[in-house]
């Protein structure tokens, strides 16, 4: 078992040494396999017996020719092997027998080397020895010489504290005290000594109560103030009233520098003085904002970047003085008395909050000063973003010193609240223009001109959308950059106040107006900007945002909303305008039907001019909503019919009627029942769906029929009146038709006049169609000539 | 009981073959749902009927029928329980306006049929005295005064006149004690009404303006210039709140007054779409409103807003959970021509009537919904 596991390990050596391994390893991977001629588990029968079974002769040949190539090369490659062996293991023992005869060589020199050492080490021995005498006489004259001097200093000090504190040189009195304290306390016990001490206490109490007395000098210097309370607490002041009163000292002061910046005057005679200054800025803001630094700037950036340059070095000054002077190790109190019980050593946090409150309370008013300044009306988005730039500038270094007192965030938040405000402000500007804007626009003095003036009007109100575009955008992109904020949220403020300034006009459109005319132009307004105003927004918003990725906040403004308000302003006005054209007809007619005794009239001579009115109204009703709501064939008023078209049905049954039968009582509940047959009920409220010229007409003349109904049901009409009726309404059948979409409405408006006429006649005694022609004739060429 | 809870079905009587214009209830009856409708015929016979609504069989039975010289053109009731069968009627001759008193004979005594078997007979209208005569289109109608019944207005387009009425035995005498011009240039009475609260004080419609008079001195009180784009059609008091008034008119709208402070309406709505004919009150819940028009409709109105019961404003519950206080309640669509006179019955809070130029007169109910809104 032994020779075996011997002669494994002696393989695996050597098969490591030539490079075996894989091969080794691979074997083991199939190990078990009786198969394979390579492993250790090959069984010689079952291979043979395998290949003799399944091969054939042909291929049992190849491989047994095969096989003994293989044995061939195997046993050339065995004798190689064992040729390298022997070659390695002749060289291997010429090595050996080398390295023996060069070891003998080295061992006498070693010896030599030994001993010159020794030598070399007596010799220092001696040297060291003979000089120690003398170096203990040194130390002692030293010390001696030490000694001497303290006690000279000992001795000269109530002396020179006394020329310093006359000097004023009271850093170095107070230095002094402190050094002389310590040997002092060493040396107490001796009277001589203790002379001095009181003297030297004496002068430095005395020193104490000048310093106590000149920090409380106002006039007192900000350099010095910091010096003095460092001499006041290494004389044992109170340190927690000492620190609070120099941070309240600084703060005053600082608070000064604050208050009296914004040179009220200096501001006021600046932005009075170039009055037109802002205005040229804002047109200049954009390269100027572009190329950055040391432009002119506008005159409220101008102001926080100089109340920043005189604010932030005081400022750093003061907290770098802090950290110098009193962050340090507390110095140790020099005046053992004064210090007493009553002065508890701050700890470095309590120092470090206090300064901490300080810095935020004066950024937090510096912030504040900027800020109002910079919401000052004429401080337009480019000098509003300069100031922004300006301010968080200044306050970079003072963040970088002390992250932790959060002023960056407080700017950014002051800068944020303020750039939304500008935003505010500049849009509600642009609601106030377009408000404005739709104001102005009074009923079109020239009719020819109203096309145009709603296209100057819709012109107008996309210059300002885009002014304001434009004025906003360094709020936008540079703002947020500057600020590290996220821009789309400033972005969709922008559109959503977008969206309510445009919402604004459809409301201001919608105000009531006293006359028509101008309802009907504020209805073309909102048309026009159904037709294109509205969908030139978020083209101008992408235009201004997408170049900054922002153009998802481009998508939040909703125009297809915007669009539905707009159309419900337009259609809320246009039917204001038809109401309100009907009730200045039906005024009309109710006015005439009143004026008249029907009773006893002159027979009709003529159409009256009450439809003179009707029609000459609706014609020029129909040329200007006809440019308001272009893009519809313009029908021609005077119809070109004959006039025996339109003869009514119900007019000659009747006139029959009344004709073949004389006895009214009889003949009444007949009547009646062809009235109802023929008023039908006619529907008065608006008609649903798009507004037309036509349709908007057509409600007019409807709602005006119908007032002439009523007003016809109200009167006693003699035979004349009635006839004088029935000549109305025949011109108005022959001509109004051909300009109404519901004809049929008009018609039964018309028969019903008629019925309810002879209803309402003592004497019905219809015109013969015949006799009213050359009167409707006559008045068709009347108004033919005056409509053109 | 039921048919009136549910308010579903429709009662309608029709003036056989006659035109009409008038409908009032009867003021001096507060027990019975009754309405006097006369019509406005101008060749064949006129009648006035007395209806009576009945809620339990949701009938509407002619109670007594009138002949009338004349077609009607207007028509006031006495509002004093005593002399119910009171009547004032303006009436065209064909060549003029006149004005009588009658008397209703039997009307106080008549009870109801169970089932409606037609008209009953025409009786005869005592007529007690006479009051004017104006010319064709000129006569206005009388306005009754609710609080002092013997107080009566007869209004016509140029004169307004303040009569006391005596009732004798047989006959009245009337004694005219004041008479005015419209106050405004150009323009004439259109309507009028007394105001409850103020026994002297008359709401008149002149022109587009809608004024108060104090009828002792005829003087003006209130003038509210351009209540109206045109003709005042129809005021009413608020029965509950002093110096709120509504008015209609031509311009197809309704607004509602503060007389105190005529610069701005209270509330304007677009009522119809041709004119309203006329609005009202009801009489005790002052937040509905009646109206009718020539678009033929009537239509009942919220007018919270406005009333004496005003929404309130609720920190708890901001949003109205009903919708608006303001608003439609409900269009009545039965009517197949211009409507021309609503009334609310003087006895039931939830009963009102309306008129159709044909004869038809239809009688509803505030929607149970809308009723059970208000009282609870």
């Amino acid at each position: 078992m032994a020779s075996g596991g011997g002669r494994v390990r002696a393989a695996s050596l050597l098969s490591s040494y030539y490079g075996y391994q894989e091969e080794a390893k691979e074997t083991t991977t199939n190990e078990e396999d009786d198969m394979n001629i390579d492993s250790s588990a090959f069984t010689v029968d079952k291979y043979v017996g395998t290949m003799l079974q399944y091969k054939s002769l042909e291929e049992l040949v190849h491989r047994g020719n095969a096989m003994v190539s293989e044995i061939k090369s195997l046993d050339s490659d065995m004798q190689m092997l064992v040729y390298e062996n022997y070659n390695k293991f002749i060289s291997a023992t010429d090595t050996i027998r080398k390295m023996k005869h060069r070891v003998e060589d080295m061992e006498s020199q070693m010896i030599e080397l030994e001993k010159n050492m020794g030598t070399i080490s007596s010799a220092s021995e001696s040297v060291d020895s003979s000089l120690s005498a003398r170096r203990g006489q040194l130390e002692k004259l030293n010390g001696a010489k030490k000694n001497l001097t303290k006690l000279q200093f000992l001795m000269d000090l109530p002396a020179r504290l006394q020329r310093c504190v006359r000097d004023e040189q009271f850093e170095t009195a107070v230095d002094d005290f402190r050094k002389a304290r310590r040997i002092l306390r060493a040396v107490g016990n001796v009277s001589s000594f203790r002379g001095i001490e009181d003297e030297a206490t004496l002068i430095i109490k005395r020193l104490a109560q000048v310093l106590s007395v000149r920090i409380q000098q106002p006039a007192l210097q900000l350099a010095e103030l910091g010096l003095t309370t460092r001499l006041l607490l290494q004389l044992g002041g109170n340190e927690a009233v000492l620190l609070r009163e120099y941070l309240g000292r600084r703060r005053r002061a600082l608070h000064d520098v604050l208050t009296t910046f914004p040179p009220a005057g200096v501001a006021e005679t600046g932005s009075g003085g170039e009055d037109n200054a802002p205005v040229d800025n804002a047109s200049t803001a954009a390269p100027a904002a572009a190329e950055e630094e040391e432009g002119e700037l506008s005159a409220a950036a101008g102001d926080v970047a100089r109340l920043g340059e005189a604010f932030v070095p005081q400022l750093l000054e003061l907290l770098a003085e802090w950290q110098e002077r009193f962050v340090g190790e507390t110095p140790e109190p020099v005046l053992p008395d004064a210090a007493g019980a009553a002065a508890p050593s701050l700890t470095i946090e309590a120092k470090e909050s206090m300064i901490l409150d300080a810095l935020q309370e004066l950024t937090g008013s510096y912030i504040e000063v900027c800020r109002r300044r910079l919401q000052e009306d004429n401080v337009d988005p480019s000098s509003l973003l300069q100031g922004v730039r300006k301010l968080v500038g200044a306050l970079d270094e003072v963040h970088a010193l002390v992250p932790q007192a959060k002023i960056m965030q407080r700017a950014t938040r002051a800068a944020e609240t303020l750039a939304k405000r500008a935003m505010d402000s500049l849009l509600q500007q642009l609601q106030d223009k377009l408000s404005a804007q739709v104001k102005d626009m009074q009923g079109a003095t020239n009719s020819a001109s109203l096309q145009e003036q709603l296209h100057e009007a819709g012109k107008a109100i996309s210059a300002h959308v885009l002014d304001a575009l434009t004025a906003t955008a360094p709020l936008l992109v540079p703002m947020c950059k500057l600020l590290n904020l996220r821009a789309d949220g400033m972005a969709k403020h922008l559109v959503g106040r977008l969206y309510a300034a445009l919402l604004g006009l459809a409301k201001t459109a919608r105000e009531s107006r006293a006359t028509a005319d101008s309802v009907l132009v504020r209805a073309g307004l909102c048309l026009h900007m159904v037709a294109t105003g509205v969908a030139q927004v978020p083209a101008m918003l992408k235009a201004q945002l997408a170049p900054h990725g922002l153009g998802g906040a481009a998508l939040g403004f909703d125009s297809a909303s915007m669009t539905r308000e707009m159309q419900a302003s337009a259609d809320a006005l246009l039917e204001r305008f038809v109401e309100m054209q009907a009730q200045k007809l039906s005024l009309e007619v109710t006015q005439r039907m009143q004026a008249q005794n029907w009773l006893k009239c002159p027979p009709p001579r003529d159409v009256n001019l009450l439809v003179d009115r009707i029609v000459r109204e609706l014609r020029g009703m129909q040329g200007l909503v006809a440019q308001v709501l272009p893009g519809e064939p313009i029908r021609s008023m005077m119809t070109q019919g004959p006039f025996s078209s339109a003869r009514s049905s119900v007019q000659l049954n009747l006139v029959q009627r009344r004709e073949s039968s004389q006895q009214p009582a009889s003949s009444s509940a007949i009547q009646k029942d062809l009235q109802r047959m023929f008023a039908r009920k006619i529907s008065l409220s608006a008609a649903a769906g798009k507004p037309s010229v036509t349709s908007m007409l057509t409600h007019v003349a409807k709602l005006t029929l119908k007032t002439l109904v009523e007003e016809v049901r109200l009167g006693t009409f003699g035979r004349e009146g009635f006839q004088q009726i029935q000549l109305d309404c025949a011109f108005l059948r022959w001509v109004l038709p051909s300009n109404v979409d519901d004809e049929g409405a008009v018609l039964a408006l018309l028969d019903e006049a008629i019925i309810s006429c002879q209803e309402r006649c003592i004497d019905p005694a219809a015109f013969e169609h015949a006799d009213m022609e050359p009167f409707c004739e006559a008045k068709r060429k009347q108004l033919a000539s005056m409509l053109g | 009981m039921f048919a009136a809870a549910g308010g579903a079905s429709v009662s309608s009587y029709q003036l056989p073959n006659k035109q009409a214009r008038v409908l009032v209830a009867l003021e001096g009856d507060t027990d019975r749902t009754r309405f006097v409708v006369g019509s406005t015929e101008l060749k064949g016979d006129n009648e006035v009927h007395v209806l009576q609504f009945n809620e339990d069989t949701n009938e509407v039975v002619c109670l007594k029928a009138f002949a009338h010289p004349n077609e009607v053109w207007s028509c006031a009731t006495c509002p004093a329980p005593e002399h119910a069968e009171l009547m004032c009627t303006t009436y065209s001759t064909g060549s003029e306006l006149k004005t009588s008193l009658w008397r209703m004979t039997g009307v106080a005594a008549a009870a109801a049929a169970e089932t409606s078997t037609g008209p009953p007979p025409l009786s005869q209208l005592d007529e007690l005295a006479q009051l004017g005569a104006a010319p064709l289109g000129e006569h206005l109608g009388v306005i009754w005064n609710a609080v002092l019944p013997e107080q009566i207005v007869e209004l016509c387009r140029n004169r307004l006149s303040l009569v006391t009425l005596a009732h004798g035995a047989v006959s009245s005498s009337t004694a005219e004690s004041a008479a005015t011009a419209p106050p405004i240039e150009g323009k004439s009475f259109s309507c009028a009404r007394w105001d409850p609260h103020h026994a002297h004080s008359l709401g008149v419609g002149c022109g587009g303006a809608l004024l108060s008079i104090d009828t002792r001195s005829m003087k003006l009180a209130h003038t509210v210039a351009e209540a109206h784009s045109q003709r005042v059609r129809a005021v009413d008091y608020n029965p509950n709140k002093p110096y709120v008034v509504l008015s209609c008119g031509d311009d197809y709208a309704i607004r509602y007054w503060d007389l105190r402070k005529p610069s701005d309406a209270l509330l304007s709505v677009k009522a119809h779409s041709h004119w309203t004919t006329s609005a009202c009150y009801n009489r005790f819940h002052d937040q509905l409103v009646l109206s009718s028009g020539t678009d033929y409709l009537v239509k009942l109105w919220r007018a919270e807003s406005v009333s004496s019961a005003p929404p309130a404003v609720d920190a708890e519950e901001p949003e109205n959970p009903d919708g608006e206080a303001d608003g439609l309640v409900k269009a009545f669509e039965d009517h197949d021509t211009s409507v021309f006179a609503v009334a609310w019955s003087a006895a039931d809070a939830w009963i009102f009537a309306s008129l159709s130029l044909d004869g038809k007169t239809v009688i509803n109910h505030v929607p149970p919904a809308e009723k059970y809104k208000i009282l609870l």
